[in-house]
């Protein structure tokens, strides 16, 4: 007895969860005799006099001690771990409750919200297994291991929260690393970068002999009114001049088609990677998140790859020659232009954060806009209907006219910043002029030399104020890179084994072995599922909404690994075999249709591009919809239309039963196949099903249990455990949930029948 | 049982008590002394109507009734239902706003709640929803969420603060 009561407090004593006990408490625990045996001690945030404030949950000994050291520093609950029979997290709305069951009822420990959450789930998963000591088994061990800490969205090591879109804490990231990532993708067209960067250096040179060949115009040639070398050196403009516009349109070609070809090769991997991807990151990420990251951030990085690189590397170049030539044509001079540069630097590093602010909050408010014009328009029919065209009227303007305020600040701080920038650039020239004018008056300056430093002055300055923004345009670029390399660094987390092998062909013996199921959140799904599903039979899986039977249909063509027990099909361990062979073999029809754009050819032949016509007719006459397609003018070579908008609910669900007939799979599954069609087709539906599950192993998920009539068994599940299991008549007679669900639906058919 | 009325089952205020039982537990008595616990209590529109049309679940999750108002409950009752929702409904208000930082796309707040002082992240502009014209709801990183009832009962500063954000 003592022996197991160690190896349960090794559990129990783990370091991340005793925290550090303020002095009042510790004073307290030793009063009790209590203080070295401290193996848990936790705080909440919640205090019992309903605001912030630590609660304190400490385990000592045999005993959980509650204190509450604003109210009073002795234990508010203290109680034997052996009254204790289980734990429980009581999500409320904002916060949760700590929940201990004992032979007296439930009592609440503690609240907490919802950021301590991950340590809360932690302490019961600890008590759970520390009750359940005496029974616990290899496979809990394992669980164990995985602590819910871990799935939180905070750095380890700064305690930031990670932004949803990005998988590392932006703040620790190396920017460095981010980068030297990028520029490997630039490495495989290097030829292409290093001509570009070429042509962009040449192009640089060529832009800053102008102005000295100014000074040489009106020094030499008009001063000593030299003819000959007037004409040449308006040859050499001319020259120049052409040279430079051909340059920059080599460049151009050359840089754009290296930006759209780092493009193509990330858009590619990307698309690659997301087809790998397992269904839990499609859970995780939105539809629109995952295109905006393939779309737009792509194309951010890629223009930073390219120009935005090339651009930062040709001002600091120009940067650094124009600052040679100011300083050997003038010293003086030269100081006095750099002069407005740090009130340039600071003006635009300022502005730049001020009106990047505004532009947001346009952005926002255009978004708003937007959303009402995505609502309202596909809905102008209710809108009519309710006659709310007023109403909807108003909003819009309100929305208008917000975008408008905020539009006209833009306008105003843009008003002000440019001509403001303006005019210090002008001071540094003027005042060039001024001691420029004074010098060439003293006779120390030509004019030639003031006119060339002036052009000098102007193209010295156009760089600094791009490059004092360079930071924030860097940070854009790497928050788009690591949002890509997110993607591209997301392990599927259903993968081939490296010794997974090909199924054969299938007979369709299903068994779950003690099967529990949990989604990214912590939500168990399925619970301690035992059921055996033999060759050819047909099996109903019945039970209220969010019960878990897609959850479990999943599991079968193996979207997700369950997170306890296996799956086995023919004795084989899905886990072990390649996930194509097993899902060639598993047909499936879906609630909600899914047709892609196409003829309905392709679509019926999804899963078989080289299935021949007339299988495909075979298959759409099984599926009771072939009468229909040849009524249509273009027959099977329809248009779908986007996911099928041309054809009715009955209709698309009858080409995807023919698509599934035609794959001839071993398994089939069917999740409420006839639920969202009207009696008249489902009863062709259904004749085609029948068809269809003929000598298959069919797992039929229904809402409407007169589908189940010819089922071999059914199965019900109630918030993820078997309840029930047996034919209609044996449950029928059992009289529980499933002959309550029976009734209800005849009751409702006789209302519908009436 | 089995019927399902869809008539709302309206909770007369003079002929119901709430209470807690010695054990803690949440208790109805109807005037006829017909005793029923109640589980759990929602509120049908938490943000607009926090304290009218309060639902009440029994222990088999079904529902007891609807209670329209709870001022209308006796003095009693009335406190001890108030304290179960404000326990279950943890919707700190914000009373000040001393601080908004943007980090890397995330906002950090640092807030004086009716609950005590509060520095909490939110990750994305889509969870400052805006309700009317000066309410605003707040749901942080972690899922909590906060209330700032008008934004024009705040102070000049936070209100500068708040709009730069919204």
């Amino acid at each position: 007895m003592i022996e197991s009561e160690n190896d349960s407090s090794s559990i129990l004593f783990h370091k991340d969860l005793v925290e550090e006990i303020p002095e009042s408490i510790e004073r307290s625990l030793k009063s009790l005799d209590l203080k070295e045996r401290v193996r848990v001690a936790v705080f909440s945030d919640i205090t019992s006099k309903n605001t912030y404030g630590k609660t304190w949950l400490i385990i000592a000994g045999e005993q959980l001690l509650v204190y509450d050291p604003e109210v009073s520093s002795n234990p508010r609950i203290r109680i034997f771990l052996r009254d204790i029979s289980d734990v429980e997290i009581r999500k409320y709305i904002g916060n949760n409750a700590f929940i201990i069951k004992t032979q007296k009822g439930e009592l609440e420990l503690t609240r907490f919200t919802n950021t301590l959450k991950p340590k809360f789930e932690c302490l019961k998963k600890r008590l759970e297994t520390f009750f359940n000591s005496s029974w616990r088994s290899p496979e809990k061990e394992i669980y164990m291991k995985k602590d819910p800490i871990e799935s939180q969205r905070r750095c380890p090591k700064c305690g930031r929260v990670i932004p949803p879109w990005m998988s590392t804490c932006p703040y620790c990231m190396s920017k460095r690393k981010v980068i030297s990532r990028l520029l490997g993708y630039v490495k495989p067209h290097l030829p292409l970068a290093i001509s570009g960067f070429a042509l962009t250096v040449c192009f640089t040179f060529l832009n800053l002999l102008p102005p000295y060949l100014m000074k040489i115009l009106i020094d030499d040639a008009i001063g000593n009114a030299n003819l000959t070398l007037l004409v040449w050196l308006t040859i050499s403009l001319v020259i120049i001049y052409l040279l430079r516009a051909l340059t920059a349109a080599g460049r151009g070609y050359l840089l754009g088609k290296l930006g759209q070809k780092i493009m193509v090769d990330l858009r590619r991997r990307l698309y690659e990677h997301l087809q790998v991807l397992s269904l839990r990151f499609y859970d995780k990420n939105e539809t629109g998140r995952i295109m905006s990251r393939v779309m737009s951030d792509t194309e951010r990085v890629q223009y930073f790859l390219t120009w935005g690189i090339q651009q930062f590397f040709m001002d600091i170049m120009i940067l650094v020659f124009v600052a040679i030539i100011l300083f050997t044509m003038s010293w003086q001079l030269a100081i006095i232009v750099l002069m407005p540069t740090s009130i340039l630097i600071i003006g635009t590093k300022i502005f730049s954060k001020k009106i990047r602010s505004v532009y947001h909050k346009a952005w926002r408010r255009w978004a708003d806009l937007s959303a009402i014009l995505a609502d309202t328009i596909p809905g102008v029919a209710v809108v009519k209907a309710f006659s709310q065209e007023r109403k909807e009227i108003s909003k819009f303007n309100r929305k208008t006219h917000e975008l408008y305020e905020v539009n006209v600040k833009i306008s105003l701080l843009e008003g002000i910043f440019f001509p403001l920038i303006g005019f210090i650039m002008t001071l540094g020239a003027v005042s060039v002029w001024w001691f420029g004018g004074k010098q060439i008056l003293s006779g120390t300056l030509t004019l030639g030399v003031l006119t060339a430093f002036i052009s000098y002055t102007w193209r010295f300055y156009e760089p600094v104020g791009r490059l004092s923004n360079m930071s924030s345009v860097l940070l854009r670029a790497t928050t788009s890179a690591e949002r890509i390399f997110e993607v591209l660094d997301t392990r599927p987390d259903v993968h081939d084994s490296p010794n997974a092998i090909s199924l054969p062909q299938l007979k369709g013996h299903i068994i779950f072995h003690n099967v529990s199921f949990a989604y990214e959140n912590g939500e168990t799904v399925l619970r301690n599922i035992n059921l055996e599903i033999k060759p050819g039979q047909k099996v109903g899986l019945v039970g209220p909404s969010g019960a878990g039977k897609t959850t479990l249909a999943k599991l079968i063509l193996r979207f997700y690994d369950p997170t306890e027990g296996k799956i086995t099909i023919d004795g084989y361990d899905l886990r072990e075999v390649k996930q194509g062979s097993l899902r060639k073999q598993i047909g499936i029809v879906l609630q909600e249709p899914f047709l892609f754009k196409g003829s309905i050819a392709e679509n019926i032949a999804y899963g078989n591009p080289l299935a021949p016509p007339e299988k495909i007719i075979e298959a759409a006459k099984a599926a009771n919809i072939h009468d229909f397609i040849i009524s249509l003018p273009e027959a099977y070579d329809t248009d779908v239309g986007e996911r099928g908008h041309r054809l009715s609910g009955g209709e698309k669900q009858r080409i995807s039963i023919a698509r599934a007939l035609l794959r001839d799979p071993k398994i089939l599954i069917l999740d409420e196949a006839t639920s969202s069609v009207d009696t008249a087709t489902e009863s062709l539906i259904q004749e085609a099903l029948e068809r269809l599950m003929e000598n298959r192993t069919s797992i039929i998920i229904a809402h409407r249990l007169s589908t189940l009539r010819n089922a071999d068994k059914i199965v019900v599940i109630d918030h993820g455990e078997i309840v029930e299991e047996g034919s209609h008549e044996e449950l029928i007679r059992l009289g529980g949930l499933y002959s309550r669900l029976c009734r209800m639906q005849t009751a409702l058919a006789m209302i519908a029948n009436r | 049982m089995e019927t399902r009325g869809f008539s709302v089952n309206i909770l007369d205020p003079r002929k119901i008590r709430i209470f807690r039982d010695e054990s803690g537990r949440l208790k109805l008595i109807f005037d006829d002394n017909k005793e029923v616990l109640v589980r759990r209590v929602v509120r049908a529109f938490p943000l607009t109507m926090p304290w009218r049309y309060i639902i009440l679940i029994d222990e088999n999750g079904g529902e007891v009734g609807l209670l329209r108002d709870l001022k209308c409950l006796d003095e009693k009752s009335m406190k001890v239902l108030k304290e179960e929702l404000e326990r279950v409904y943890f919707i700190p208000k914000i009373k000040k706003i001393h601080r908004i930082k943007e980090e890397f796309g995330i906002l950090i707040w640092e807030t004086e709640t009716d609950k005590g002082p509060r520095r909490f992240e939110v990750t994305s502009r889509r969870n400052i929803k805006k309700m009317g014209k000066r309410r605003i709801i707040l749901r942080d990183a972690d899922g909590n969420l906060y209330d700032i009832r008008d934004y024009a009962d705040l102070d000049q500063k936070s209100i500068i603060m708040l709009e730069s954000v919204i």
